[in-house]
């Protein structure tokens, strides 16, 4: 079995958990049953802070999920999940400025800790007082297109909007 | 080990015990009874009508086995677990549960000899059981512990998977956000730290953590590694301590211990991270994905 780690990270209620249950909702119709992916799960109780969700796509690939604990403070369960990882997403809530500050951390410590292809999924566009996605790459320091990654509008609640950040995450990957 | 086999987390630090587990390559079950507040210790003592869940460190050989969280030791299982996830139907369960009824080994080893339960799923299994609560525990201010090395080990919970009890404190204290009951335990401004060996041994240090330590040769005080470093005193101090309390360090005129062996700890994540994914892996993903767009 080839596994992915993937890890969502993000900014309080951008809509990680969210992301976490879209992507994992698109499973195949698996044939053999207790090979598919929604059999493993973080319960809410025993690590309160991490989402876990599976992706099994293919009899033989599977995409692990992970969720960065909800809280403020970089500890480390979040360097296990990162030093883990293949790949990230970093979402953002457009319509909460105030946020960006610690988006902008988020991505020090990533970059800190390792370089692994990832974007930057904004969401809440629908929402009132959201900034444009090009607004919140210069709040993010990102002042020369080039060397920003990409960053893709997503509606976390969405399967088809998940599906295209997921593509674009993959196309990184190639 | 035997005068420490029960006390109070305000008397020895979870540090301070998990150590003395790790030298003397302990077995045995660490029950860690959390109470918050400032509860009098001759009081909570006397009182053990209260029914208040309690952490269950299981150790083997001085290496942390399995930590289960709950009122009674005994209850949870790996097969609990695992039925949870639906991983195996409910009748194969029982039929397995038969079969590994008295074995003395860990249940999740011998599923994963018979090819029942991959090495992945054990790997979860126990980031859920073990490295998720250890942050946990060590933010537990009040308390009492008790270690009883007589206790049976419950194999039926263990997934064959361990931390060394050192890493577990490292890894435990690294995710401390309240240092506040252990300021007097840290190294002092003016103390020096030393180095209890040349080498990290394989140990796998934050950064500022190694900065510290390659700074720990017994000359330089706590204050003047911290300035040298433009760390807060602090910071210094709580890494100062993490070190000593892994015995990667000590505090000068504290009599040194032993070099010790350091153990990577085993990580959350199913796929293996130093495996780069496949571009058959990418693409056949990508072609999952543009399905689902519609
Ligand atoms: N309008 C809108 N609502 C969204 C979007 N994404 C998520 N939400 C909603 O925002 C709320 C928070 O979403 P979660 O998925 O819980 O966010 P989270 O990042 O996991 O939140 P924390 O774990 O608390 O940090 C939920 O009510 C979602 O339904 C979006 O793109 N647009
Ligand atoms: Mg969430």
């Amino acid at each position: 079995m080839e596994i992915m780690n993937l890890v969502v990270t993000g900014t309080l209620g951008a809509g990680k958990s969210t992301f976490i249950l879209s992507a994992s909702e698109m499973q195949v119709a698996a044939p053999d049953k207790h090979n598919t992916g929604d059999e493993a799960f973080f319960p809410q109780d025993t690590t309160a802070s991490i989402d876990f969700e599976t992706l099994q796509f293919d009899e033989e690939m599977a995409i692990h999920i992970y969720g960065t604990p909800s809280q403020v403070r970089f500890d480390f369960m979040w360097e296990i999940l990162i030093e883990r990882a293949h790949a990230y997403v970093l979402l953002i809530a457009a319509h909460r400025p105030s946020e960006f500050h610690y988006a902008r951390r988020i991505l020090n410590f990533m970059n800190q800790h390792a370089q692994i292809p990832m974007i930057i999924g904004i969401t809440h566009n629908d929402c009132e007082g959201a900034w444009r996605p090009e607004d919140i790459a210069l709040a993010l320091g990102y002042h020369n297109s080039t060397k920003q990654p990409p960053i893709v509008a997503v509606n976390t609640q969405d399967r088809a909007s998940v599906a295209m950040a997921l593509i674009t995450l993959m196309e990184q990957c190639l | 080990m035997q005068m420490l086999a029960h006390g109070y987390l305000s008397q020895y630090s979870l540090a301070e015990i998990f150590n003395l587990i790790q030298e003397g390559k302990k077995n045995g079950v660490l029950s860690i009874e959390p109470r918050d507040g400032s509860i009098d210790a001759s009081k909570v003592a006397q009182d053990s009508t209260l029914e208040i869940p309690c952490y269950y460190v299981s150790f083997q050989g001085g290496r942390v086995m399995s930590i289960f969280y709950g009122l009674e030791y005994e209850n949870q299982d790996l097969l609990a677990m695992v039925l949870e996830r639906q991983w195996i139907p409910l009748e194969q369960i029982k039929e397995l549960k038969k079969k590994l009824s008295g074995l003395t080994i860990p249940w999740g080893l011998q599923l994963k000899v018979w090819e029942i339960i991959s090495v992945d799923r054990l790997r979860l299994l126990f980031d859920i059981q073990v490295l998720s609560q250890l942050a946990k525990i060590f933010e537990i201010s009040e308390g009492k512990f008790r270690f009883d090395p007589h206790a049976e080990l419950n194999y039926p919970e263990m997934t064959g998977l361990s931390l060394s009890a050192r890493n577990a404190v490292l890894l435990g204290l690294r995710g401390l956000k309240d240092w506040s009951r252990l300021t007097n335990k840290l190294p002092a401004p003016e103390s020096r730290l030393q180095r209890a060996s040349s080498e990290l041994q394989g140990s796998s240090l934050e950064n500022d953590e190694q900065l510290v330590w390659q700074l720990a040769l017994g000359e330089m005080s706590v204050l003047e590694i911290a300035a040298q470093l433009n760390l807060e005193i602090d910071k210094v101090r709580q890494i100062g301590f993490r070190l000593c309390s892994i015995g990667l360090t000590h505090e000068v005129a504290v009599k040194p211990s032993p070099p010790i062996e350091i153990v990577k700890p085993v990580c959350v994540g199913g796929g293996n991270p130093n495996i780069q994914i496949s571009t058959a892996f990418v693409s056949k993903l990508i072609g999952f994905l543009k399905q689902q767009k519609g």
